[in-house]
């Protein structure tokens, strides 16, 4: 490597990453070893900024967030329950008129036969405490709302897997509806 | 009980089944980074105070469920900077990053050789500055960097080439004065 390096690999070499070629050059290069020091320099000047200044957080301060912490805790124990706040009101509310309208729909549609209503009934069961994500004690549209708004993952996977099973608690919520 | 070891992504599974000392031990190692990043991005300290404890309602909102796909930082960097433009929407007040900026107040001149970071920081855009601080700073590395802001890693490696370039012009100068 016969060129010097630029900023960003002399970075890389100062956090230990960087390429074997990369190292042996700053090694045998003086002005490159002037130019990570002045780097190394720049960071710690920016981490003695840093440290101060910053305020000492209040122990009341810390005792409220600690307080939402542990109510946060207790009430996933008990009853795995998804507390929703103020601003997601017109949301469930939004959710709420579609599972409406949904039920709507499918009373317009053909009983499906004895056999096969046990069947669904028999197999809701089973997944339904699975799947019911706001501990409600039923599964309905908005378990799959629920699983809607959790943020998004950089995961292509598993937001693909997360489609697919807000999908298929919609439809479970449609067979339970059904079944009933 | 936390162990200081103890990955991120360990607590948040405890925390994904309601065990306390998992949203405590959260909430520890990373509180003092987020009343500073609220800081630098220009809160004084009561509302840096007021940022802290809305991120950490809103993260302990996430669970049961929330999924740890990065580093905590990087989900919680956006956090903060959505509450700290929060609250001056709120106000209806100017933009006023002025810790990003605007120079700080004249201080006393260097006594030493010693470069000042502040200094350094005042010559920088805000998007340089904020790229600067997490990469030297919070020592996060770029793709998480890139995820925070939401900008891809050529953008971070521009911002931040240009910022150590801006900062080495102004530890050169400050250097001269010195002598």
């Amino acid at each position: 490597m016969d060129e010097h390096l630029d900023s960003i690999a002399l970075d890389e070499l100062r956090r230990g990453e960087g390429s074997a070629a990369a190292r042996e050059h700053l090694d045998s290069c003086e002005p490159c070893r002037a130019e990570a020091d002045s780097l190394a320099g720049i960071v710690q000047a920016l981490r003695d900024d840093d440290d101060q200044g910053r305020p000492v957080v209040p122990p009341e301060i810390d005792r409220q967030v600690l307080e939402v912490a542990r109510r946060r805790a207790a009430s996933i124990r008990a009853h795995g329950v998804i507390h929703r706040h103020r601003w997601l009101r017109p949301a469930v509310g939004m959710a709420i008129a579609a599972g409406a309208l949904l039920s709507m729909r499918l009373s317009f549609d053909a009983l499906p036969s004895p056999g096969s209503r046990a069947e669904k009934a028999s197999g809701v069961a089973v997944t339904a405490q699975q799947t019911d994500l706001d501990g409600d004690g039923r599964v309905t549209i908005l378990d799959a709302f629920a699983l809607a708004r959790q943020p998004a993952s950089p995961s292509s996977e598993i937001e693909d897997e997360r489609k697919r099973s807000v999908a298929r608690i919609a439809d479970l919520a449609v067979s339970v509806e059904r079944g009933a | 009980m936390t162990n200081r070891d103890e990955p991120d992504a360990d607590l948040v599974d405890r925390a994904n089944q309601g065990d306390a000392t998992a949203f405590e031990g959260l909430y520890r190692r990373h509180r003092d980074w987020v009343v500073s990043v609220a800081m630098r991005l220009g809160a004084d300290r009561d509302d840096a105070l007021d940022i802290l404890q809305e991120t950490f309602a809103h993260l302990f909102d996430q669970f049961p469920g929330f999924t740890l796909t990065s580093q905590l930082r990087t989900y919680l960097y956006p956090a903060v900077k959505h509450r700290w433009l929060d609250i001056q929407r709120r106000r209806r007040t100017r933009v006023r990053l002025i810790r990003l900026i605007s120079p700080p107040p004249p201080g006393p001149p260097p006594d030493s050789d010693r470069v000042d970071g502040g200094r350094l920081l005042a010559t920088l855009t805000a998007e340089q500055r904020e790229v600067a601080l997490l990469r030297f700073v919070d020592d996060l590395p770029l793709g998480e960097i890139a995820a925070a802001l939401d900008v891809p890693v050529g953008t971070v490696k521009s911002r931040l080439h240009a910022a150590i370039a801006a900062m080495r012009a102004a530890a050169a100068v400050s250097e001269k004065k010195v002598r």
